[in-house]
């Protein structure tokens, strides 16, 4: 992993590519490779069941202390995607580091609905070091104390009935959990990304987008990426339908929304799907540029668009507004992230809050940036990241983009061969979000083929309207699977 | 109106049918509530760019500029725009008869903040003499 920290560290740095995230990534992923105390640690507390089930075998009595490691590692919560020999080897595993005192596996829970393809597969083991041994199945879950501490209360033996956050024990300590613990409570309630949209709100000045507002369907035809991406996950066979969704949103090139969409779908991806985000959102002037070449002409590159007409403050409130309310309607789930985006930008707009306003382009974002990217990094553990996986969200993430840059691309084409007043078709490939580095693209490859004509603020429309395209995605994406599993 | 009931029970390993109709309905989605908020922002917009109507129809009944003005379709807040040449004629004026003959350059023309109160303030305390 220290490896990965050095190209990040060396990608940030020295190349420059997003380094005020990557930065804080690449560090918070030295923290997490490192035998840290009182970073991560995590207070004791209840330990709740995460299914509805039956207890299979249930760990310990009051007053019986409970040993987890202090540096965390990764633990499976479930047993899908363990075959019987990986099943074994857990409970193995399991049953030598607590003969050590170094983890207890407190319960193993059998849910009422198995997610299993098939027949789960049956395994005998020993449990916790005694001589009795328990059958388990191939879909039950592990349940796990967060924290050392001692037993102070059990409600739950085995062959108890349970419901999803039922509590089964309590676990007290002197110990209060790390300072990560509680900054990475950003992430895991969701409160990170929408401040992060606050700023990005109170940064962008959607005139160029209120000024031509057929560019929002430029944006929108770039979102054609994230969902292609998905089919191509699935295809892998790697990941559940959830996962690829998450892995899917890398296609929007939109780092908070890529975490807020992670951290609901599939937890466990988080920091390679933030990673593969921005790595990729620095990258475009890279990845873009021959895929916008390969699929323009010399004259459709050269065509110059008609001057953009000013937009006043009421008409640039009232498109807040509008905005906000119409999202929200159609897509609830996505209102963290358009609420938060469309209230930074009024409180850019509307002139009377400027204080508020530079706050949320400055200090806000820049704090919520560094605690963001570390908590992402922080997650970064060798066990976790170096997975095939990984690698596989990686080549995704190339291929999310390529897409949604090429489908931009073409919908500007299509839209000429109707639209009298035409469109360069390379501000279609800005449609990916990743303001504003999407639109400066579009401007020196608009340039290169006529230097005197100027791109960046037409781009700047589809841009702004891919940041509201993917928070559609992401909101559509959270609407049917949270209702799914 | 709510996000597209139709999956509402997506399963962890879909079919391909189901993948397809789940990815259609989603790029379709994303698409039709982008395209009807680009037509309430037309909308919008024609009722905001509908009081420069008067103007261009009156610039154009002018017989001397109707018919050869390049600018015949620009809006009328351009033309209301002073002359960057006349702005420098009339800030050089204005520095000249403040400094008077003392030699001076001007080297930029910049917009500058509207700290009228600020200004404000320092007329009235400049206006008392310090003991």
């Amino acid at each position: 992993m220290w490896v990965v920290v050095a190209i990040l560290l060396y990608l940030a740095v020295f190349k420059e590519f997003e380094p005020l995230l990557l930065v804080p990534i690449a560090f918070g992923a030295l923290l997490a490779n490192l035998p840290t105390k009182n970073m991560t640690d995590t207070p004791p507390g209840e330990i709740l069941s995460p299914v509805s089930g039956v207890v299979v075998a249930a760990y310990g009595e009051p007053g019986q202390s409970v040993q987890m490691p202090a540096t965390p590692r990764q633990r499976p919560n479930h047993m899908t995607k363990l075959g019987e020999d990986g099943i074994e080897k857990v409970f193995d595993e399991e049953n030598l580091l607590y003969g050590e005192g170094r983890q207890t596996l407190l319960y193993v829970i059998r849910g009422d609905e198995s997610h299993s393809e098939g027949e789960p597969v049956s395994v005998q083991v020993p449990w916790l070091g005694s001589d009795e041994t328990i059958t388990v199945r191939g879909d039950d879950y592990l349940v796990w104390a967060e924290a050392s501490g001692r037993m102070s209360q059990a409600f739950i033996k085995a062959g108890d009935a349970v419901t999803a956050g039922q509590p089964l024990a309590r676990v007290f300590s002197d110990h209060n959990g790390g300072l990560f613990h509680y900054i990475s409570l950003g992430i895991i309630l969701e409160i990170f990304p929408p401040l992060i949209f606050l700023g990005v709100g109170a940064l962008t000045d959607f005139g160029p987008l209120i000024a031509n507002p057929r560019t929002l369907l430029l944006g929108a035809a770039a979102q054609f990426g994230v969902f292609a991406t998905y089919l191509g996950a699935m295809a892998s066979g790697f990941f559940t339908s959830s996962e690829a969704a998450a892995i899917g949103i890398i296609g929007g090139a939109d780092g908070p929304t890529s975490i807020f969409l992670a951290n609901a779908l599939s937890p466990d991806l988080m920091a390679p799907i933030a990673v593969a985000a921005y790595s990729y959102m620095a990258l475009v002037p890279v990845i873009q540029p021959p895929i916008m070449r390969a699929l323009t002409t010399k004259s459709e590159r050269q065509i110059r668009m008609k001057s953009l007409r000013k937009v006043g403050r009421l008409e640039k409130l009232i498109f807040a507004l509008i905005v906000t309310i119409f999202c929200i309607l159609v897509a609830p789930d996505a209102s963290p992230l358009i609420g938060m985006l469309m209230l930074g930008n009024f409180l850019r707009e509307c002139g009377v809050t400027q204080r508020l306003s530079k706050a949320a382009q400055n200090e806000l974002i820049n704090i919520v940036t560094i605690f963001l990217g570390a908590s992402v990094g922080i997650t970064m553990t060798g066990d976790r990241f170096l997975k095939a996986e990984t690698l596989m969200i990686l080549a995704l993430g190339v291929v999310a983009f390529s897409i949604a840059t090429a489908s931009g691309i073409i919908m500007a084409k299509g839209m000429n061969l109707f639209s009298k007043s035409k469109i360069n078709p390379l501000i279609g490939s800005a449609g990916v979000s990743a303001v504003p580095m999407a639109a400066r693209v579009s401007q020196v490859e608009g340039q290169k083929a006529d230097p005197s004509n100027y791109l960046l603020m037409h781009a700047m429309g589809p841009n702004v309207a891919g940041v509201i395209g993917t928070a559609l995605a992401a909101g559509y994406f959270m609407a049917v699977f949270a209702s799914s599993h | 109106m709510q996000t597209p009931a139709i999956l509402a029970s997506m399963p962890a390993h879909p079919e391909l049918g189901e993948n397809l109709q789940f990815i259609l309905v989603g790029f379709v989605f994303v698409i039709i509530v982008l395209l009807i908020l680009a037509g309430i922002t037309q909308l919008v917009g024609l009722l905001f760019k509908q009081p420069a109507k008067p103007e261009k129809s009156a610039a154009k009944a002018t017989p001397s500029t109707a018919a050869s003005s390049p600018s015949k379709n620009e809006p009328a807040e351009v033309t209301e725009e002073l002359d960057p040449a006349l702005t420098a004629a009339i800030v050089a004026a204005a520095v000249h008869a403040v400094i008077g003959d003392q030699p001076h350059r001007i080297l930029s023309i910049r917009p500058a903040q509207q700290s009228w109160a600020q200004e404000g303030r320092r007329q009235i305390f400049s206006s008392h003499t310090v003991r």
